[in-house]
């Protein structure tokens, strides 16, 4: 078997133009579309939580200020009073990340999500306590375990969300979570952690499902704080994300096309290269080459000249694409076998069909 | 003891109004140092009965033993080993990889063998058995450079490499010169000499005469 395996590497090496050509094909093909997939997968995430959000008729807030001094919770109780109701019992939820009051030995990211920021994002709250977090796959890569302080106290982490999760963030379009702690925190603790956390929380409130009444309410309250709060629908930024993710897919499909063609271009030209080899192919038949020993021939031709080049691509594009990366290998590792297997039967097929003494009687080139 | 034994044996081609019946019902058998030769016009079955009996095509009736094996319902790996351990073939095409070495064509038998020689002694089996058909200076030369009667000898020189029971022959000097033809048939009756068992295809009866039983088709029957 290894000798028939060497005999078909040596002829994919003979060949070797062709099969240099069908590797680079191969590799350009998949890593075009493994560097549009990493960009795509997060925007077509954040459409589905745009979607969610949509759905849930959420209102968001752009902000211009009144006053110069931050707004304190002590200075504006009606405001205070009014956040608490929207983000607690009214079915918000807000986050502060530029100025959250948290402390690490590190330099990781760390943001606070405050009301109904799990249900917003379909994220079971049963592995996600108040007062714990969920940190980002490269996140936890890079700190592991490190504790993160908020407020002085210690968070402990509940999980790790899969690679490329992304939240919608109305103000940026989307944001990943890779990189990211988020730590679930009830309101009352974002209220006593000083007025930078505060305003930030007031101004990134987004409200879900709410009455024209308690919108008009909630602007009204912090207006009087000195902010000047204008509400936003999803539906006022319908292009944004299409904007980015419609020439994406485009060039994703066009690139799935260019890929298929390089696929099915290599699979051609090994069935072509079997079926012009069956006399040969034969004659080794004839003389004691078993349908087992032409498939390892086969196999490491089509291995060297096909499935090589896309599972080394494939397995660079799992580490780059937003998965986690075990699955990503295991997944790329499967389509490269599938592909290989599938390329070897069709060639063997190609090449010995039938019985030895027709294929006796073609005419053809040889193998090696 | 019989190496082949063959009992009407039929094969046909192609299926309902494209079907043809290529042989029906031959019954021959094969014993070491035997010289047989198939004789009968073009068309009536010779090499199909060859192709049958050296397991390169399925008989569709009829039963076949080899070396004592039943041969109906072996795996495709069991008829290769079989194969290879049993029979040696000339054609009339040579059946030779033309783009190849002379050794690569001789050693084909010896790769597949099961236990496979050292590369070494492979090598010293490919020499010794071109050199006893007189090929012996060719070893390195690609087929496609050889001469027809160079090439069958190389042919030769595969059959008996592997030392084979049986030399299946179709047409072997189908293709050569009178002086070539003479060499190669010279060389099937000298391997049977040495025990193998030969079963020749071919047109020329004077050759078929010189061989120890003749039969004759007609029509994919048995005369």
């Amino acid at each position: 078997m290894l000798g028939e395996a060497v005999a078909g590497l040596r002829a994919a090496l003979r060949e070797w133009p062709l099969t240099f050509m069908f590797a680079g094909l191969t590799l350009v093909a998949t890593s075009m579309c493994a560097l549009l997939l990493a960009f795509a997968l997060p925007a077509v995430r954040a459409q589905a939580a745009t979607d969610r959000l949509t759905a849930a008729d959420a209102v968001y807030f752009s902000v211009s200020y009144t006053e110069v001094e931050s707004v304190a919770p002590a200075s504006a109780p009606a405001l205070k009073d009014a956040w608490l109701r929207a983000v607690e019992s009214g079915g918000g939820y807000s986050a502060v990340y530029t100025n959250p009051p948290v402390s690490t030995s590190h330099d990781g990211e760390v943001l606070l999500a405050i009301g109904q920021f799990a249900e917003a994002f379909g994220i079971d709250k049963s592995v996600w306590p108040e007062g714990t977090a969920l940190v980002g796959a490269d996140f936890a890569r890079e700190y592991g375990d490190s504790p993160i302080f908020v407020d002085g106290e210690s968070v402990p982490i509940s999980g790790v969300f899969a690679r490329g999760y992304s939240f919608r963030d109305p103000w940026n379009v989307w944001g990943s979570a890779d990189g990211l702690a988020v730590v679930r925190l009830r309101a009352d603790r974002i209220v006593d952690m000083g007025p930078a956390a505060f305003e930030e929380a007031v101004t990134r409130t987004v409200l879900l499902r709410p009455s024209q009444a308690a919108v008009d309410d909630y602007v009204a309250h912090a207006a009087d704080a000195g902010l000047l709060l204008i509400p936003k629908s999803l539906d006022d930024q319908p292009t944004t994300l299409l904007g980015v993710s419609q020439p994406v897919a485009q060039t994703l499909v066009m690139s799935a096309a260019f890929l298929t063609l390089a696929l099915m271009a290599c699979g051609t030209w090994s069935a072509h290269t079997a079926r012009r080899s069956r006399r040969e192919l034969a004659i080794r038949r004839l003389h004691g080459a078993s349908v087992a020993q032409i498939a390892a021939r086969h196999a490491a031709y089509c291995g060297f000249s096909v499935a090589m080049p896309f599972g080394l691509a494939a397995v660079a594009a799992s580490l780059i694409l937003p998965f986690d990366r075990a699955t990503g290998i295991v997944v790329a590792s499967t389509i490269t076998l599938v592909l290989w297997a599938g390329l070897t039967v069709a060639s063997v097929r190609a090449g010995t069909h039938g019985e030895i003494g027709p294929a006796l009687r073609t005419k053809g080139r040889e193998w090696t | 003891m019989d190496i082949v034994v063959a009992e009407d044996i039929a094969k046909a081609y192609g299926t309902g109004s494209a079907r043809m019946e290529a042989l029906r019902g031959v019954s021959l058998s094969l014993k070491a140092g035997e010289t047989v030769a198939v004789i009968g016009p073009s068309g009536c079955g010779k090499t199909t009965l060859l192709d049958v009996i050296g397991l390169v095509l399925r008989a569709t009736g009829g039963s076949l033993e080899v070396g004592g094996v039943p041969t109906g319902s072996l795996t495709d790996r069991a008829a290769a080993r079989l194969r290879n351990a049993t029979f040696g073939y000339v054609r009339q095409d040579f059946a030779l990889m033309e783009d190849e070495r002379t050794s690569t064509n001789v050693e084909l038998p010896l790769l597949y063998r099961r236990p496979r020689k050292r590369r070494s002694e492979r090598r010293r089996s490919v020499q010794d058995s071109l050199a006893e058909y007189g090929v012996g200076e060719v070893v390195d030369r690609r087929v496609n450079t050889l001469s027809g009667g160079e090439k069958q000898r190389v042919a030769m020189a595969r059959a008996m490499v592997n030392r084979a029971q049986v030399i299946l022959a179709d047409e072997p000097t189908g293709c050569l010169d009178s002086a070539n033809a003479e060499a190669v048939f010279q060389a099937l009756l000298d391997a049977a000499a040495k025990g193998s068992a030969v079963l020749m295809a071919t047109h020329n009866t004077e050759m078929a005469a010189r061989c120890d039983r003749v039969i004759e088709l007609r029509d994919g029957l048995q005369v």
